[in-house]
């Protein structure tokens, strides 16, 4: 089901010298057991970037590679679940973006999940464009900045679901907030640099706002 | 003693006689009349001493049958203390119950009959009472059973024979543990002993095993019975056999999961198809630009709320997490940025602005969203929605400037899936329902002052007086919601 389709480029000096995707000739590895939401999801994506699919968790630990540059996966399915798959990708250490597209609800459970986005079904054509975007963007940044806006991603879902009280009592949600203060500070001079890109803007107003549901779907 | 022993002359008797206690009445067992009486038999039959001379014993009893017991021996010389039952009939026609004894002697020659009656009614009474009682155990549909202090069965009705299988005389003397079914710990029945020994009532359920084997659910209530000093002489323990209501709470629960997991796997099942349709049908949209697929949408994003509502009522519909006490102005306002208020506007009553609130700060969160949700589907142009505090403290309301509530009655549009408003779920008020539930309040709905509708929830139900709703309300006092669903 891999489809590739070439887009005039717009090579800008920045992802040039880092050697980085252009937007347009970027690879997005679609996750879900459910063939006729990759169908979808293609539709949805393939006019601006190249999708690749994959049925299960097996099929997507096989497809993936160092060519793809945005995962989007499915947590609930047969045999390998989401969450299994994001772990074994995390460990190979390829270096995608992911972006958990899934029915199910944010939980504590997500705390420790090293994901960088999440958006709950059913999703919009702009939505989903947004959140490929928006990975897109972080293979620009630092670590501590995209790991930073991965916490930040977990922790703002959660505080729609829990009270202070309640997350207060989470040692782990402690530990984050304080990791996340932690790489605040170390990513403050990034941060300060890329104030004027609107797309930081949008993104990092989205993940560490109190609202859920901005441009990129966090 | 010498001077006992001589004889007692006329005098001397009647001076014993009417400082008798009891009523004494002497017959002369020649004539069969009553020749001699005293103060107390005056008493007991209420009539003067000459109207009662001259009298036959059997007058005192004017209709006759068995009167007056008495089963002394005219030769002999005192009757034992009578059991019989009689009774005696007063001027007023009262009968009096009594006990009769009657000695003889004889003094100057004649015979004579010494009757002592004594009026038995406060006896008989109780003895009445007791048949009543007795009878009201010996009938009861609980079983019920006497032990002494060490917990030995002294006594126990049908209905236990019945509950337990076991026949009265296999457990007479025994404890009660030959009914254990092994269900509870050793701490449990410590806890239930040190309970009664104390003084104190014991209640609870647990699980009796029968004669049979069978094991049995009962709720059971074990009181100390206690003495005239307040020491415990006894316990009594009632059983009310609640076998069928533990079968029917699994039932139910068994539904509810069932129904659950229905719900949960619909919702999840019904997502993805769901998404495919709204998927496609956007993309058509954005490359088309068809406009009419923008109602498409609407209402494939509508079946998708629906269908979050649903898993929300399922899930935790009726549980609140420990409430804590919550600044009441912030968490609305909290909420109200949660909703697409569009033009609507906010205000909040100033008098709430230091009011808490003790709720679980994300159901209390989702109960107002619902609300708000609500009077904004309902009403055109910018709503005006007020929250406040109600008078005395008691609770909250909620209220807008819409065109109120014209639905009879009022309390129909918590049914689930009710709905007037074509972007509405109809699942929205039944959550509000369920939530204030869930907190122990109650609600009710009104009409605003403007018109609208208002919703009121009363957190603090203890202090919720007719007087508090007659003078809030004018005498009209809200209709309570049926907390059942239809």
């Amino acid at each position: 089901m891999s489809r590739k389709e070439s887009r005039p480029t717009s090579n800008d000096t920045v992802s040039e010298e880092v050697g980085l995707t252009d937007p347009d000739d970027a690879t997005v590895l679609v996750v879900d057991d459910e063939p006729r939401l990759l169908g979808l999801y293609v539709a949805m994506l393939e006019d601006r970037f190249t999708v690749e699919t994959a049925e299960s968790g097996a099929e997507a630990l096989e497809a993936l590679s160092d060519d793809i540059d945005v995962v989007l996966l499915d947590r609930r399915m047969p045999a390998m679940s989401g969450d299994e798959v994001l772990d074994q990708i995390r460990e190979a250490e390829y270096d995608c973006h992911i972006g958990i597209v899934t029915a199910v609800e944010p939980d504590l459970d997500i705390l420790d999940m090293e994901f960088d986005s999440y958006l709950v079904k059913p999703v919009l054509q702009r939505d989903l464009r947004a959140l490929v975007d928006g990975l897109l963007a972080r293979q620009r940044y630092s670590d501590a900045l995209n790991e930073l806006l991965s916490l930040s991603s977990r922790l703002v879902s959660l505080r729609q679901k829990y009270s202070a009280d309640e997350l207060a009592a989470n040692e782990t949600y402690q530990e984050l907030q304080e990791r996340k203060a932690d790489l605040e500070a170390t990513a403050q001079a990034e941060l300060e640099t890329l104030a004027d890109l609107d797309e930081l803007a949008v993104i990092y107003r989205d993940v560490v706002g109190e609202t859920i549901g901005g441009e990129d779907g966090e | 003693m010498s001077s006992c022993e001589k004889q007692l002359d006329n005098t001397a008797c009647r001076a014993i006689i009417e400082s008798a206690p009891n009523a004494v009445f002497v017959v002369d067992a020649d004539t069969d009349r009553i020749v001699g009486t005293n103060e107390a038999g005056a008493d007991l039959l209420d009539r003067s001493r000459s109207d009662i001379i001259g009298l036959s014993p059997s007058d005192l009893h004017p209709s006759g049958g068995s009167a007056v017991p008495d089963r002394s021996n005219r030769e002999g010389r005192a009757a034992s203390a009578a059991d019989d039952i009689g009774y005696v009939v007063t001027a007023e026609g009262e009968r009096v119950p009594v006990e009769c004894s009657t000695s003889s002697m004889e003094i100057d020659g004649r015979a004579l009959l010494i009757r002592h009656v004594r009026d038995v009614s406060e006896r008989v009474e109780r003895q009445r009472e007791l048949r009543g009682f007795k009878t009201a155990v010996e009938q009861a549909g609980h079983a019920i059973l006497l032990t002494d202090v060490e917990g030995r069965i002294e006594y126990v009705n049908p209905a236990f024979e019945a509950f337990t299988g076991y026949d009265k005389s296999e457990v007479i003397g025994k404890t009660p543990s030959i009914l254990q079914s092994g269900r509870h710990d050793e701490q449990f029945y410590a806890d239930l002993w040190e309970t009664i020994t104390s003084g104190e009532r014991w209640e609870g359920d647990l699980v009796n095993t029968r004669k049979d084997g069978e094991q049995y659910h009962i709720h059971q209530t074990i009181a100390p019975i206690t003495d005239e000093n307040g020491e415990i002489e006894r316990f009594v323990g009632i059983n009310v056999d609640i076998s069928d209501r533990k079968r029917y709470e699994r039932q139910l629960e068994r539904e509810r999961e069932q129904l659950d997991l229905f719900a949960s796997t619909i919702a999840h099942d019904l997502r993805n198809p769901l998404g495919i349709a709204l998927g496609h049908v956007d993309i058509a949209r954005q490359s088309a630009g068809d406009e009419s697929l923008d109602k498409a949408i609407d209402a494939l994003e509508r079946m998708d709320a629906m269908i979050t509502e649903i898993l929300s009522l399922s899930k935790h519909g009726e549980t609140v997490r420990d409430p804590e006490s919550i600044q009441f102005q912030e968490a609305v306002e909290r909420a109200w940025e949660r909703v697409d208020t569009a033009d609507a506007t906010l205000s909040v009553v100033d008098s709430t602005e230091s009011c808490t609130i003790s709720a679980d700060p994300m159901r209390f969160e989702e109960l107002l969203t619902n609300l708000f949700r609500n009077a904004i589907e309902h009403c055109e142009d910018e709503t005006a929605v007020t929250v406040g505090q109600l008078p005395d403290g008691h609770g909250f309301y909620v209220a807008d400037d819409g065109p109120g509530i014209d639905v009879e009655p009022p309390n129909r549009v918590f049914n689930t899936g009710f709905t007037t408003s074509a972007g509405g779920t109809g699942f929205g008020l039944t959550i509000v329902e369920q939530i204030a539930d869930a907190h122990g309040w109650a609600v009710s709905i009104t009409d605003a002052a403007d018109g609208g509708a208002r919703f009121e929830f009363i957190t603090d139900t203890s202090k919720m007086e007719d007087d508090v709703w007659e003078r809030r309300s004018g005498g009209d006092r809200p209709r309570r919601l049926n907390w059942h669903w239809d």
